[in-house]
């Protein structure tokens, strides 16, 4: 019996309009999810459709200023910050390490929600975090300086942080963005195993492919709206991506008729 | 980027510092308690070692000895300096560091906020109007924390967390005490209050009173102890904004309470030493190369290397010359080529 720990109805999001600058600009509305434990719900769309803005409003980053996030049946914002990050993890996009800290130090960082105002991480945090990095295969960069790891390894250091949070739902704002490929599938390969292992994953992408790749759930994103949402298999036609990217694109289905990726038709 | 021998020779001293951090301490512990022996001894008027070994007795009031021991007073006068200097340093140095974590900034210190600016002026008018040493240490008390609260009100309530509104404010703020301060000593008698202004502004231990003395200890050790307390909170700082908020920290209770410490230790520095500039940018930066970035090793070391530091750059100010350097010359001179030193070991500093 799956569940689904975080839900949304009918979510907006308006910047609030600033004195004497018009009305306020809308993102997104109308916006209804279920996350379910298990699986990969991937947030689909162009630049600028409100992809980022509703991940931070389903992590509590952000207050929905319609519609309400339901994290285990209950308002989002009855809960205390700290109640949230016990539950739920979000890795943001292009945070940079700034101070040469080791990797197993920002992983154990991921204990915070656990940790009162004057403690520093015990033992068991320390192993905790070591589990972590396990679970995302790097547990072999645990001594290295951050600031001296590549792109897909700070990226796999930033989820290992998330899952020393030990959540039930893990957030990822564009986890793939500005990794070259064999970095883009070793990212996608662990998230989708641990969804696998019964974490509720929300992820956003620029990618279809990716979404096809990581199954689950997808949802595709346009001018603030949803204009599909189901098996990523079943959503993502060649018509509506054309319609939602406006550029000629392809889905490319494998010898049994899945569909596998995109083609762009050559320029001329 | 390639690594010189000496940056391998430095990563492994950063992590021996990370595994045994005690023994660091001690080191760092062993060193204070040398540079204050030498303190002690150093100065114009010759007093014998031996006298050391009396001073912890006729502190605590074991032995009264009978007021002609000439030596154990200047002993007694200097220890009184070497305190001063001591946690004066370690509370520069310590709020150096934490502010640079929270702006994400190494180039950082109490003086961004206005508040060391703000301190400045306080003392300056107090020395205008012709008052006493405990009423120039209240103004310049009062003219460093309210220097913060206009800086945290130009800034907004809703910009907390590091923002450049904070450090814009803070700057803006800076400026304003820096031209009131100038007006403040065009305005005063060139004859003897205008030097007494301007020596205050260059910093010197060399104004202490015992209850000056008693209560900026309190204000100074305090929130050093607090900062130290919550170190690993300030490592946490060091990540994006995002990232603090989604591991839960109350980010904008924890950023008020710092701010508030810094400006505390910043305040009560002016106010029993006038203005020293440089530590809290300098020490925390030469330590960041021992310890690493670890906040929960780097505030300790900071506390103990800047109290180190200030203790001998006072020492050095009183016995270079017959007439006493102001200390923060002193500071000065030796910040500069350091932090250049540092800069050119750090290629990647300032890109």
């Amino acid at each position: 019996m799956r569940t689904f720990p975080l839900v949304a109805r009918d979510l907006g999001f308006m910047y609030q309009e600033r004195a004497g600058k018009g009305t306020g600009h809308g993102v997104f509305s109308g916006v209804s999810l279920e996350v379910r434990s298990g699986e990969v719900l991937s947030i689909l769309g162009p630049n600028g459709a409100g992809k980022t803005t509703l991940i931070k409003c389903l992590a509590g980053l952000l207050v929905p200023t319609e519609g309400e996030v339901a994290l285990h049946d209950k308002p989002l914002h009855t809960f205390t910050r700290r109640e949230i990050s016990r539950e739920i993890a979000f890795v943001p996009q292009g945070e940079l390490p700034l101070f040469p800290y080791l990797v197993r130090d920002i992983v154990e960082m991921g204990r915070a929600p656990f940790l009162s105002f004057f403690a520093v991480p015990a033992e068991t945090d320390e192993v905790i975090a070591l589990q972590a990095l396990e679970m995302v295969g790097i547990r072999h960069l645990a001594q290295r300086e951050c600031t001296s790891l590549s792109g897909g390894e700070w990226q796999l250091v930033l989820i290992a942080r998330a899952l020393a949070q030990q959540p039930e739902i893990l957030l990822l704002d564009e986890p793939t963005a500005h990794l070259d490929l064999g970095n883009q599938m070793r990212v996608l390969q662990v998230i989708h195993h641990l969804a696998l292992s019964g974490l509720a994953v929300v992820c956003t992408t620029h990618a279809p492919d990716h979404a096809l790749l990581l199954d689950g759930t997808a949802a595709l994103m346009d001018k603030g709206r949803i204009t599909a949402l189901g098996k990523p298999a079943d959503i993502l036609t060649s018509a509506r991506l054309r319609e939602t990217y406006g550029v000629p694109v392809e889905i490319v289905n494998d010898e049994e008729g899945v569909p596998v990726g995109i083609s762009h038709p050559r320029f001329l | 980027m390639t690594s010189s021998p000496t940056d391998t020779k430095c990563r492994s001293l950063v992590r021996f510092a990370r595994l045994h951090p005690n023994v660091l301490y001690l080191v760092l512990l062993i060193g204070l308690g040398i540079s204050v022996i030498i303190a002690l001894v150093t100065g114009p008027v010759l007093v014998p070692y031996s006298t050391v070994f009396r001073l912890p007795q006729t502190l605590i009031g074991l032995c009264n000895p009978e007021g002609t021991d000439q030596s154990l007073t200047i002993m007694e006068i200097r220890f009184s300096r070497v305190l001063a200097a001591g946690l004066v340093g370690a509370g520069l140095s310590v709020s150096g560091a934490v502010l640079q974590g929270l702006f994400r900034n190494p180039l950082v210190s109490s003086h961004i906020l206005g508040v060391t600016p703000g301190a400045g002026l306080g003392a300056a008018c107090a020395i205008l109007i012709g008052a006493s040493l405990p009423i120039i240490a209240l103004f310049s008390f009062i003219g460093g924390m309210g220097a913060l609260c206009l800086t945290i009100a130009i800034a907004g309530t809703r910009s907390a967390y590091g923002s450049i509104m904070l450090v814009l404010a803070g700057i803006i703020c800076g400026a304003l005490f820096q031209a009131l301060t100038a007006l403040v000593k065009y305005l005063a008698d060139p004859g003897d209050l205008l030097p007494s202004i301007v020596f205050w502004l260059m910093g010197s231990f060399n104004h202490l009173t015992p209850a000056i003395l008693l209560y900026a200890s309190i204000l100074i050790l305090l929130p050093v102890a607090f900062l130290i307390a919550i170190r690993w909170q300030v490592s946490l700082l060091s990540l994006g904004e995002e990232s603090v908020q989604s591991l839960g920290v109350d980010l904008r209770t924890l950023v008020l309470l710092i701010l508030i410490s810094t400006a505390l230790i910043a305040s009560a520095s002016v106010a029993i030493a006038g203005m020293i500039g440089w530590v809290g940018l300098l020490v925390p930066n030469v330590v960041r190369i021992l310890t690493g970035p670890d906040y929960r090793i780097l505030i300790p070391a900071c506390a103990l290397c800047g109290a180190v530091y200030l203790i001998s750059a006072d020492t050095l100010a009183r016995s270079l010359t017959f007439y006493e350097i102001p200390i923060g010359i002193i500071t000065a001179m030796i910040g500069a080529p350091v932090l250049i030193l540092l800069m050119r070991r750090e290629t990647g500093w300032w890109q």
